[in-house]
């Protein structure tokens, strides 16, 4: 026996077995999917366990936030299908495109976010390599890394859809068994496009050259295909038609026929749950059917693949990382100099540091130029819709829209990209921390570097939203003055709570902001974007009609201008607030 | 046994490892040394199967790593410079975990667990998270899953790195009796004096080619002109008298490349 904590040594009668090496054909029969399995419920387990050591405050802000969020998705959408309710001829049609539209805009991201995943799961994950040097068949591995990424890339939609249905399920007076019976066809309806992503994954993996020059060249004529499509699609324009008349309308579902394609799986899913509304149990039950079958078959597809091509991919996979020799970048410091002139030296070089990290990040910056990328696309495009010549209700709502959808898009990248910097700076602190750099610094410039960008992108789409619109210019710049502080309290709410909640034990940026502090930034971020923007309706309306003869009188002016000081308090105070707090942990933080 | 023939592996322009040649016998330690980037743990990975060779054959007890994959895991063990443990699970569990993939079952597993958790020191820990662990609790419980195996082949990058001294003593000790019993180790390090004091042979690899090989006597006695012959200039004296000396004048002064997914 060893001394207590201490090592025993090694007789030659210790040994496990009396021979030298037992002959795996005397064991039983390699773990498979199942050990793989009861691996994952045990760590399950082991996490459930930890929970009462977690703060109740944080558990219980969490479940309020998350039922909260589902409450509010609840009802925004049973009013949305009560409102379509009050059109008897269009009800159906209209339910028909909308779901189509939905659950193919669901396959649609699916397919994307479980290609990403499983192709960081597969290939990249530690434990990938782990389990590739046990005696473990690839495509067992390969069902198991599936299973994982299925379950972490749609658990949050099938939370999030549930809403969609129930509250179809109530306006539409559905039967009693419509409410299990959907989510029963909705479950099997998220394998469908997460094997298609991960097939793709194999694919590339396995067949498209090494280089990731090569690798982005291919995604960039994937994507660059697929929006020319789009603009040729919807490009066209809808002159002629009032809109939001019924004209227009039936035109613009028309453009959107393609949703109602009967080999699309989101068309199956639609029918399903439309049949099972109306009680048609046997046309539920064959969309169903077809679910069902192509899931079976293309994850038979795939295990096959896998199975076959899995080694080779994996072994592919470990040359894709560049070994290109980078330049200086003099623009990115002539960019950080000119922008960031009234920092100090040291605060501008952590700043330029960041700025370079993010442009060689693939990863952050091809999401940050699809989504705000697709957004200019489509605010460049407003003239096509003709609501420039439409009346002030329409083009206040549609600039609002506009407003909003860009500052949603922000606070998902604050929180998914900013907020990890601070912990996996913390995690560094033997680089910065030991040099003779302050802590307050180093978060200013994490903060200098987020507002200035985020305000560049938010600043730019909204003004351009306002020029295609042809709003007036006193409107354009209260939206912007609300973009700007929107940009700058979503960063100070990611810095600042970042420093507040740090990390320092996650490497992976996208579990970091799946804690506590990421969660709690992404909910304040929205509840702070819901007040910018009630306060940005009123503005929006008091200045559209502020010049006119007959426009408001003063204490509609007293009104507004108070509104105007609402709108600065609860920018600076949600820019500076979280920064304060998050600057006083950061400096007493042991590390 | 492993043995190696005429293995090549490119990445893009990059050739790791070129055209080598290596037969490790069975109950054989053998310690394979070289500069940071010089191909040794794509060797390493090579065996272990993550990585397929661009051209060549490698083969485990017989095996053909990339066609027999599965029968190659069976008899394997890798352990590599950075241990991988599920944070999740204590260390027992995960030991149970990797018994479970090899087959093994029942009271034979939880004998051999308690036995290397002994072992190895980790009894007062074995139950706790490995979220908890230290890098030397962690590789003390990797190598502990490696053994349990009962492999007949140990392929391990870096044995002793985060180890104590005792640890690394016990390491170096168990390596040498499971030689005895005949199972074959393969170690790729830096530390010189673990080569010197366990291996039977030594391999020397720089910028992907095997420079030398054989057991440290013929290692030393290699005439200076049989090293230049290899490209490499000679020691300054003629008969390199210590491995380290015998080491730097193999292996080249310049910078290598460092090799993709590579640590050491």
């Amino acid at each position: 026996m060893a001394e207590a904590g201490g090592l025993g040594k090694v007789p030659p009668a210790l040994n496990l077995t009396s021979a030298s090496s037992v002959e795996p054909s005397t064991r039983g029969h390699p773990g498979g999917l199942g050990v793989l399995l009861r691996l994952r419920l045990r760590e399950l387990r082991h996490r459930l366990a930890g929970l009462p050591q977690e703060s109740r405050l944080k558990i219980g802000c969490i479940l309020v936030f998350v039922f909260l969020l589902w409450a509010g998705l609840f009802f925004t959408f049973l009013r949305s299908f009560e409102f379509i309710g009050q059109f008897p001829g269009l009800r159906e049609v209209l339910l028909e495109h909308l779901f189509s539209l939905l659950f193919f805009a669901l396959l649609v991201m699916l397919t994307f976010s479980t290609g990403i995943i499983s192709f960081g799961a597969l290939f990249r994950a530690p434990e990938s390599a782990f389990l590739l040097t046990q005696p473990i068949r690839p495509e067992t591995l390969f069902a198991y890394k599936f299973i994982e990424s299925l379950v972490f890339s749609s658990w949050a939609l099938l939370f999030l859809g549930m809403p969609a249905l129930l509250a179809y399920g109530f306006t539409g007076e559905a039967p009693r068994y419509f409410f299990p019976l959907s989510v029963m066809v909705f479950v099997p309806f998220v394998v469908v496009p997460a094997a298609m992503g991960a097939g793709v994954t194999l694919l590339v993996v396995r067949y498209v050259p090494r280089s990731r020059r090569a690798l982005l060249l291919w995604v960039a004529l994937g994507v660059g295909a697929g929006l020319a499509v789009v603009l040729y699609r919807f490009g066209g324009n809808l002159r002629g038609y009032i809109p939001f008349s019924e004209a227009w309308l039936w035109n613009v579902l028309k453009r959107f026929r393609f949703v109602r394609s009967s080999i699309l799986p989101s068309y199956w899913l639609t029918e399903s749950i439309l049949a099972l509304g109306r009680g048609a149990l046997g046309r539920a039950a064959f969309f169903f059917l077809v679910i069902l079958s192509n899931v079976g078959f293309l994850f038979l597809l795939l295990y096959r693949f896998a199975g076959w091509n899995f080694l080779e991919s994996y072994s592919r996979a470990q040359a894709l990382r560049s070994r290109r020799r980078r330049r200086r970048q003099p623009v990115v410091s002539l960019l950080v100099r000119s922008l960031f002139w009234y920092l100090d030296e040291p605060t501008r070089l952590l700043v330029r540091r960041d700025i370079v990290s993010f442009l060689r990040d693939p990863v952050q910056w091809s999401q940050v130029l699809i989504f705000f990328g697709l957004l200019a696309i489509y605010f460049f495009n407003l003239r096509r819709f003709y609501y420039q010549v439409t009346g002030d209700f329409w083009r206040i709502l549609v600039s609002l829209l506009n407003l909003g959808a860009t500052s949603l898009t922000l606070a998902t990248f604050t929180s998914r990209f900013i907020y990890p910097q601070v912990s996996l700076e913390a995690q560094r602190m033997w680089v910065v921390g030991l040099a003779p750099v302050s802590r307050r610094r180093l978060l200013l410039a994490k903060f200098a570097a987020a507002v200035v960008g985020s305000m560049l992108l938010a600043g730019g789409l909204v003004a351009l939203s306002n020029w295609m619109l042809g709003m007036p210019v006193r409107v354009a710049l209260v939206q912007l003055l609300v973009a700007v502080l929107v940009a700058a309290g979503l960063s100070g709410l990611a810095v600042g709570l970042g420093a507040s909640y740090p990390n320092l034990r996650e490497s992976d940026p996208s579990k970091i902001v799946a804690g506590f502090g990421g969660t709690f930034s992404l909910v304040t971020g929205l509840l702070f974007l819901t007040v910018m923007l009630v306060f940005a309706a009123f503005l929006t309306q008091f200045f559209s009609v502020a010049g006119r003869s007959q426009g408001p009188g003063w204490r509609e002016a007293a009104v507004a201008l108070a509104v105007l000081a609402g709108v600065g308090a609860v920018g600076l105070g949600v820019t500076l607030l979280p920064m304060v707090l998050g600057l006083r942990r950061f400096e007493r933080m042991e590390f | 046994m492993i043995e190696l023939e005429g293995v090549t592996k490119r990445f893009g322009r990059l050739e790791a490892v070129r055209d080598l040649s290596l037969r490790v016998e069975r109950g054989e330690l053998f310690a394979f040394l070289g500069p940071n980037g010089a191909g040794k743990t794509t060797t390493v990975k090579l065996i272990a199967g993550l990585l397929r060779p661009t051209a060549g054959v490698v083969r485990v007890s017989g095996f053909d790593v990339e066609r027999e994959p599965l029968e190659v895991k069976r008899r394997l063990s890798y352990v590599p410079d950075q241990p991988y443990l599920y944070e999740k699970l204590t260390g027992r569990e995960f030991l149970e975990f990797v018994g479970r993939l090899h087959g093994m079952n029942g009271a034979a597993l939880e004998r051999g667990i308690d036995r290397l958790l002994e072992l190895f020191g980790c009894l007062e820990y074995a139950d706790e998270l490995s979220e908890s662990y230290s890098h030397g609790m962690k590789q003390r419980i990797v190598i502990a899953s490696a053994l349990l195996t009962e492999p007949q082949v140990l392929v391990i990058d870096e044995p002793t790195v985060g180890l104590d001294p005792r640890s690394a003593r016990l390491v170096k000790d168990t390596f040498r009796e499971r030689g005895k019993q005949g199972v074959t180790v393969f170690m790729c390090t830096h530390a010189l004096s673990i080569a010197e004091e366990l291996a039977d042979r030594i391999g020397i690899v720089d910028r992907g080619r095997l420079v030398a090989c054989g057991t440290l006597a013929e290692l030393r006695a290699r005439p200076p002109a049989a090293r230049e012959a290899d490209g490499h200039p000679g020691g300054t004296s003629p008969e390199a008298r210590s491995l380290e000396e015998l080491y730097l004048s193999l292996t080249g002064s310049d910078q290598p490349e460092k090799e993709p997914g590579a640590n050491g």
